[in-house]
């Protein structure tokens, strides 16, 4: 858990009180101007670790992957049965880490990607360099296809992705061009 | 294409963008979307409920870019003009390729970069980490984006206890504040062996480190910053000032308490782990 104080960005002193307020007001070190909005959460503890509590009684329900430890909730998705360890909120949800994988390659994968290839550029940076290197056109036009089919979390930045197509078409035509007329 | 098939988009909206890094919002929490330029983007989410502060601070970056981007446009430009007019032996040539250069190159390029320069730094701190919000680059966007969420945050913390928000931050920073110098002060610095204790001079009022007399870990330790946990002797007197220094363990004797190096060495973690991650550079 973070134990530093809200400090300036640049000199990291602490903020003075009217910078707390959200007022925007020089830092007291490098005088540079700066200020902070709070919220609630910043006067709160994360909750304790839980750890699962030992099952006490024979008839209790146990835990779907701890038989020695009670079951406190209910997984919203699968309904198994988890202790404090094994239940992980998430969108003030219980969730179990199987349905939590699951979930990460299915309907939630919007949330849970962290990194994607970003097709659109790539099919630009490969247009540009197939202007020195014609062959390079066909493979930016197939990269541009491959983006349109692409699931993107964030909405394509359909410009670039365009011009991408654009240069590969004149770069592959400039080419067979080329061939042709050393053919001939 | 969208499809009739596809599900419905989470991020929809685009909050702020600057260069490849832009922030969307979804539901219940926003995402930072970092190297938009790059073959590959990394996604980082901030969810509302885990949003304790969102920190500040203006910066003449996008002054320092305007002025250096004009500037080298000017030369390139200027230096265009000289090899046309050289090259045709007529002046008149290279003076209208510099002013159409100027004109159509230089100047819309330069107030283009100047309208979109930073001048803002932004950080979002949760529970475990700051991390640098690159996309939002301008005062004005920021209040927009504010302004968007931060009702938001406020309803998804509804259940928190706000009340008397403002005296308790302060308290609470001013507690955080105190427990980092307590911290701090316990920190062996590495290679330097320990000194027979010497006697510590009182340092001369609101000036940081040096004085003779001071030991070196004492004057490093206030030349890192930490001119808050000198500032209530900042306008005391000397004694003052002595009496709050004899508080601070003396550097050259060993730890006294060997229990205060265990959360040395974590905090040390935490404090290395924290605002690194995304900062961006000036």
């Amino acid at each position: 858990m973070l134990t530093s104080p809200l400090s300036c960005i640049k000199c990291r002193a602490a903020m003075t009180e009217q910078q707390l307020a959200g007022h925007m007001e020089p830092c007291r070190s490098c005088k540079t101007a700066g200020r902070a909005t709070i919220f609630p959460a910043f006067l709160g503890d994360l909750p304790p670790s839980q750890l699962g509590t030992e099952l006490s009684e024979a008839e209790q329900a146990s835990c779907f992957h701890h038989e020695s430890l009670s079951a406190e909730v209910a997984c919203d998705f699968c309904g198994r049965f988890l202790c404090g360890l094994c239940d992980i909120t998430f969108t003030e949800k219980h969730v179990c880490s199987a349905c939590i994988e699951r979930m990460a390659l299915d309907e939630y994968a919007e949330q849970f990607t962290r990194s994607a290839v970003n097709w659109d550029v790539a099919a630009l940076w490969t247009a540009f360099a197939g202007l020195f290197l014609w062959v390079l056109g066909p493979v930016a036009m197939a990269m541009y296809f491959v983006a349109r089919r692409a699931q993107t979390v964030a909405p394509r930045v359909r410009p670039l992705g365009i011009l991408a197509l654009v240069l590969g078409v004149l770069e592959t035509v400039g080419a067979l061009i080329l061939l042709l007329m050393i053919w001939l | 294409m969208a499809k009739a098939t596809d599900k419905p988009r989470v991020y929809t909206k685009r909050l702020a963008q600057a260069g490849g890094n832009s922030l969307w919002l979804a539901e219940d929490h926003v995402m930072q979307i970092s190297g938009g330029w790059n073959f590959t983007e990394t996604y980082r989410r901030f969810y509302f409920r885990d949003i304790q502060a969102i920190t500040e601070r203006q910066t003449k970056q996008g002054v320092v870019t305007t002025v250096t981007t004009g500037g080298i446009l000017l030369l390139v430009v200027a230096f265009v003009a000289l090899v046309v007019g050289i090259g045709s032996e007529n002046t008149p040539y290279g003076l209208i390729t510099g002013l159409i250069g100027f004109a159509v190159v230089a100047v819309p390029v330069t107030v283009m970069v100047a309208m979109n320069g930073r001048d803002v730094l932004v950080r979002f701190r949760t529970a475990t980490q700051e991390v640098g919000i690159s996309a939002i680059a301008s005062q004005k966007v920021l209040a927009k984006v504010l302004a968007e969420i931060g009702p938001k945050i406020l309803a998804a913390q509804a259940d928190m206890d706000a009340e008397n928000l403002q005296e308790r931050t302060v308290a609470k920073n001013a507690s955080l504040l105190e427990r980092s110098t307590r911290r701090f002060s316990s920190v062996r610095s590495p290679g330097k062996t320990p000194r027979p204790s010497t006697p510590v001079k009182p340092m001369a009022a609101g000036r940081p480190g040096g004085s003779e007399g001071v030991s070196p870990m004492a004057a490093d330790a206030v030349a890192e910053g930490w001119d808050d946990a000198e500032e209530p002797d900042a306008d005391a007197s000397a004694d003052a000032a002595a009496d709050a220094l004899a508080g601070i363990p003396n550097m050259g004797a060993p730890a006294e308490s060997p229990a205060e190096s265990p959360d040395a060495a974590t905090d040390d973690n935490d404090a290395a782990g924290d605002g690194d991650a995304g900062r961006p550079a000036l």
